[in-house]
């Protein structure tokens, strides 16, 4: 009897199973950039991904990471939403708006002692429709990673908001997109 | 078929070493939503500083989970949104500051308190079964200082994750931690806002 559960417990630990990502929340710091730069408010439009099947997921070991806003591509639009609502700057009714792209959404906790992620996008800003600012932002990040999957996916789980901060600091702390949403 | 008997034991070997005495990570961020932003002419009308020192932020601390496990976790990093909003809740501007002994740059910027915070916390289980706390709990010290570097006011604040059923703690692992740090910030807040100083 205890052999047989054991093995269930086995079976139970080893097969792949769905784990959502932290959920975004804000840095003091980007939301401090933005408050310095300016007060006029700005709009959310569009934030799609060129990834092919984005919303499956991301491999983590026999795990996979999903996004808790349902895709990657909205993980970053409510990334960009909580920034600028912190600091004021969120409207609806606004003739600037900020869109993107996400280009490149890559995070890898295979190894077992060094995990790494990269997180790219493309960051465009329109006045009455017209471009003003269409800038790549991309970020990296490595943390330290555990031979067991019970620590290494955790871990990796919880760092892939700090690289989601990392990415929108690029954008927020650029002096050019900040004289665009100015 | 020896062989077919012995593959329980092993695995229960395996078992033992991929899961003995881990440290397992968690955020214990507070669900921002229940810190609610306050806009309005409530607030105290002054630009304020939160001083985090940097290796406190970088800071991972290790208490017990269940099982004989134990949970790791950045405190500061994942409180610092929460303590963000709960001063922006207050004051009219929030800044970081770095340094709270730079007279001259707090007088500079036209900063007029820096509110320090020193958080801890404890966590415990009450199922051997698995390592997730049930229990949770996190203390906020909380110093603030006027331009001068002198101590105004000071307060310490706890809060706990309160009851929660298994089945929750097992689709959010450090939810009894989250809980808990929106607990302790929704009191920090209170006292702050009770704090007949920062309104002189």
């Amino acid at each position: 009897m205890v052999a047989r559960l054991i093995v269930v417990l086995c079976t139970l630990m080893i097969s792949a199973c769905s784990i959502k990502a932290n959920e975004y929340s804000f840095s003091p710091e980007n939301v401090q950039a933005l408050r310095e730069a300016g007060s006029s408010k700005v709009r959310l439009g569009a934030v799609t991904s060129q990834m092919k099947d984005e919303s499956a997921g991301i491999h983590l070991r026999a795990a996979s990471m999903v996004s808790p806003y349902g895709s990657y591509a909205a993980y970053l639009k409510e990334a960009l939403r909580q920034e600028l609502e912190e600091a004021g700057r969120l409207t609806i009714d606004s003739d600037a708006e900020i869109s993107g792209t996400l280009t490149k959404n890559e995070f890898d906790a295979s190894g077992i002692s060094v995990g790494e992620g990269a997180l790219a996008a493309v960051f465009t800003v329109r006045r009455g429709g017209k471009p003003v600012y269409e800038r790549i932002h991309e970020a990296k990040i490595t943390w330290e990673s555990a031979f067991s999957g019970a620590v290494a996916i955790p871990r990796a789980v919880g760092e892939y908001r700090k690289l989601m901060q990392k990415l929108v600091q690029q954008l927020l702390h650029d002096p050019a997109f900040l004289e665009a949403i100015r | 078929m020896t062989w077919f008997f012995r593959v329980p034991r092993l695995l229960a070997v395996g078992l033992v070493l991929v899961c003995g005495a881990c440290s397992h990570p968690i955020v214990i961020a507070p669900d921002l939503s229940q810190l609610p932003r306050q806009d309005g002419a409530s607030k105290v009308d002054k630009k304020v500083g939160l001083h985090i020192p940097r290796d406190k932020r970088e800071l991972r601390v290790k208490t017990p989970g269940g099982g004989g496990d134990n949970v790791d976790y950045t405190p500061y990093a994942d409180l610092e949104p929460g303590l963000y909003r709960t001063l922006s809740n207050v004051f009219s501007l929030v800044v970081m500051v770095d340094d709270p002994h730079n007279s001259e740059r707090l007088k500079m910027d036209g900063i007029t308190y820096v509110f320090t915070p020193a958080i801890t916390t404890t966590s415990s289980s009450r199922n051997i079964m698995f390592w997730p706390p049930t229990d949770f709990s996190v203390t906020i010290a909380c110093t603030a200082t006027d331009s001068g570097a002198s101590v105004v006011w000071s307060s310490s604040v706890a809060g706990d994750g309160g009851l929660i059923p298994v089945s929750d703690i097992l689709k959010d692992f450090g939810l009894a931690g989250r809980r808990a740090s929106a607990n302790s910030l929704l009191r920090l807040e209170s006292e702050i806002r009770a704090a007949s100083i920062f309104r002189k």
